[in-house]
């Protein structure tokens, strides 16, 4: 019964610049992964047929970079030292049984790109613009995976399953036409990054302090960030 | 005026409680210097790294649960608080991992430090079915029905509350255990319903706390035992916050306090063709709940109880959510998975007797379900649930577990069994223990010494309960009809008791609720006990 809120010490998902303070959130956390999904192409990378496995350690870093590149959100957030969630798991399995093939060209490309992992807290968690750019440009050469990322980013914020051919055939509608979506599990359902960006939660389920709904929210921060005012 | 007209209802109800609900008990005072957790406990689950301090940890060395460690752990006596350590000898465990197992090893730590017997701490390694145990001793913990009196009355640590119907029987045997049942001695949590054995007796539930917790309920300060005084502009800016315990990390020395400590039971009533040797066991009056059409006083019945569930809630400085351990008695139900296995190879799977699982029924036991209603006992039934008109039984509980003990968990339980030899504490399971698991989330202010009071902070977003984990766990007759993985519906400690608050009031002066200084929170410190004040 968590949010991801827990974890490491960082301070900050936002970057220090771009900041837009009446949203009250960075513009790059937000924009980064749809960035990322809206630029990708075809590529002709020479890929595994699957992932490695359903769940390699390897295979689930690997993951965990492309989801913290495409969504804006610090690694560490996605993925805490200290996982009693373990969404990730649950993604990387959707993902794999939706898409092996695609999947498996996606986490070849992420590894060729080489992302630094971040370290640091705060902004400083966030994976460098640099390595986005590089991932996005990798990957807007592939048809097969332009459409997946753009899924997983949705994944990750709203814990809903959109198909890649779906999303597809959005982009070339015209106007838009209405697309269905799978809560991947009712723990994916609690799990949406969405609802801590709108400093909220979902519709039947919160681990806020009873009585919270007649107190302004907290800051951004605190749904957004790990916190590291304690020891570890 | 508020504290006029609470002060006033408060002794009536004195009076009135006095006069006609029952009688009070008062033993001797306990002896100054509770026993319990002095000195702590400071065995973890792994070496210390330090020879001289107890407290530290060597990450490459488990602390053995065997022969050689047997005596001293038997003996070992309360932990105040948890130690643990992300760090373990295996290296493909995950931090996760190494913490659970501590966790675990102090469930079963503190497990045995509670029922050690309550004349002999250190005798857990001898004792017998029927051995009283410390938190059954009055010196140690008071039911809850003791401390939240008729009327608001002012609780005495030293009393207990016979009931009419059972004074005459009490007289006689000053040493039986007095059980006041309420509906929720027999209805589980949301009143998702009662729990029927095999017997087809109801399942019996009862809570308690320990010193600490009455200590902060009666405190003159902030008395919490009454709905009006809890109301009253004594408690308007109180955050409630019990006390934690705590240990001497540093020096290792043992010094410390256990500090707020609640447990819940429940009880299987032991029929003559039970096995009562399987079972800790006490000999108890039973008085049965009150009902709406029946104004006499409920009887009073001597029965035979069997422990079959044990929650442990333990606030420590560290986890100001608690820390939430559940034992079971090892035939309470079966898994899943050991149906089906017998289903694919009875011979080489049977099932064995369980507590409330009919192994011969196949056809109307609907697993996982609620007796038909109405469920409340009939006095003229005892604590049997109604009989069909033709005198058949109606209806038993056929429970199963839906979430399998993990193997870690099956694993320190084979454990700490083996150690425990021939006694009956040999039959008892760890299922679990819930703990919060985003450290530095946790820690922002319990262990903060500039922090403001509450030093527990409820006010966290999105999460105040610091990522419990595991995220369910449901005990089989605490948490029957809950258990599962479903968010909100399904049983989670932390989750659930989050959302315990009291009677307390916003103050009438209040001004605008985002100012923290200012702000109300009728929250409870995750218990749901203030809410029984009357």
């Amino acid at each position: 019964m968590s949010k991801s809120t827990h974890g490491e010490p960082a301070q900050t998902t936002q970057s220090a610049v771009d900041h837009d303070h009446a949203a009250g959130i960075s513009r790059r956390t937000v924009l980064a992964g749809a960035a990322a999904t809206a630029a990708a192409v075809t590529i002709g990378a020479d890929t595994p047929a699957v992932a490695q496995s359903a769940d390699s350690k390897q295979d689930m870093e690997t993951f965990v970079t492309l989801s913290a590149a495409l969504t804006g959100i610090a690694p560490k957030l996605l993925a805490p030292e200290t996982d009693s969630v373990g969404i990730k798991h649950d993604y990387f399995s959707w993902v794999n049984t939706k898409q092996p093939v695609a999947f498996a060209r996606l986490l070849q490309i992420t590894k060729t790109a080489a992302i630094q992992n971040p370290a640091g807290d705060g902004a400083d968690s966030i994976i460098k613009q640099a390595d986005v750019d590089r991932l996005v440009q990798a990957m807007e050469s592939n048809a097969d995976t332009k459409f997946l990322v753009r899924s997983i980013v949705l994944m990750w914020y709203l814990g809903s399953w959109y198909e890649p051919a779906d999303l597809k055939a959005l982009a070339g509608s015209s106007p838009p036409s209405f697309i269905g979506h799978t809560v991947i599990s009712p723990k994916a359902y609690t799990q949406g990054w969405l609802w801590h960006v709108a400093q909220a939660h979902p519709m039947g389920y919160s681990d806020m302090q009873f009585g919270y709904w007649t107190r302004k929210p907290a800051p951004i921060e605190d749904f957004i960030t790990s916190r590291s005012k304690g020891k570890t | 005026m508020y504290l006029n007209r609470s002060l006033a209802v408060g002794i009536v109800g004195v009076l009135v409680f006095a006069g006609s609900l029952g009688q009070a008990q008062t033993t001797p005072p306990a002896p100054a210097g509770n026993v319990l957790g002095h000195p702590c406990n400071l065995l973890h689950d792994l070496v210390p790294s330090d020879p001289n301090n107890p407290a530290t940890s060597d990450r490459n060395k488990q602390t053995p649960v065997d022969a050689t460690t047997k005596d001293k752990i038997l003996t070992s006596g309360l932990p105040c608080a948890e130690i643990i350590s992300a760090n373990g000898p295996d290296p493909t465990k995950s931090s996760i991992e190494n913490r659970q197992r501590g966790f675990d090893f102090y469930s079963w730590l503190t497990f045995i430090a509670l029922n050690s017997p309550a004349s002999n701490p250190k005798g857990i390694g001898s004792s017998k079915a029927d051995t009283p145990t410390i938190w059954e001793d009055k010196k140690n913990f008071i039911p809850l029905l003791d401390v939240m009196l008729p009327g608001g009355a002012k609780p005495n640590w030293d009393t207990r509350i016979v009931p009419p119907a059972c004074q005459s029987k009490h007289e006689a045997n000053k040493g039986v255990m007095v059980v006041k049942m309420i509906e929720e001695s027999f209805n589980q949590p949301f009143k998702t319903g009662p729990l029927i054995d095999q017997r087809n007796n109801y399942a019996i539930f009862d809570i308690l706390m320990n010193r600490a917790m009455f200590d902060y309920i009666v405190d003159d300060k902030h008395p919490l035992y009454s709905q009006a005084l809890q109301a009253s502009g004594l408690n308007s800016n109180l955050r409630i916050d019990f006390p934690p315990g705590r240990h001497d990390k540093k020096t290792g020395s043992g010094a410390g306090d256990p500090g707020s400590i609640m447990i819940k039971v429940s009880w299987k009533i032991l029929d003559p063709e039970d096995d009562n040797s399987k079972f800790h066991h006490v000999q108890a009056l039973v008085a049965m709940p009150r009902t709406p059409d029946e104004q006499s006083d409920p009887p009073c019945l001597e029965k035979t109880l069997g422990l079959v569930g044990f929650h442990v809630v333990h606030k420590t400085e560290d986890r100001p959510q608690w820390i939430w351990t559940s034992f079971e008695h090892i035939d309470n139900v079966p898994e899943q998975n050991d149906i089906d296995a017998h289903k694919a190879d009875p011979v080489a799977h049977k099932l064995k007797l369980y507590n409330f699982f009919d192994r011969a029924c196949t056809d109307n036991c609907p697993i996982n379900e609620a007796p038909p209603r109405p469920w409340d006992p009939e006095h003229k039934n005892g604590l049997k649930f109604r009989l069909k008109e033709n005198g058949g039984v109606l209806f038993n509980s056929q429970i199963v577990r839906t979430t399998p003990l993990t193997k870690a968990t099956n694993d320190i339980n084979d454990e700490f069994d083996a150690i425990l030899g021939d006694t009956v504490w040999k039959n008892y399971i760890l299922i679990g223990t819930q703990w919060p698991s985003g450290f530095p989330c946790t820690a922002d202010h319990s262990v903060r010494p500039d922090a403001p009071d509450p030093r527990t902070d409820f006010d966290k977003q999105p999460d105040m309960n610091c990522a419990p984990a595991p995220t369910f766990l449901a005990n089989s007759t605490l948490e029957t009809f809950s258990q599962g993985t479903v968010p909100q519906a399904s049983s989670s400690c932390m989750a659930c008791h989050g959302n315990a608050t009291s009677f307390l009031r916003r103050p009438k002066d209040s001004k605008d609720q985002s100012d923290s200084k200012e702000k109300f929170m009728n929250q409870s410190d995750f218990t749901f006990m203030l809410e029984k004040a009357r």
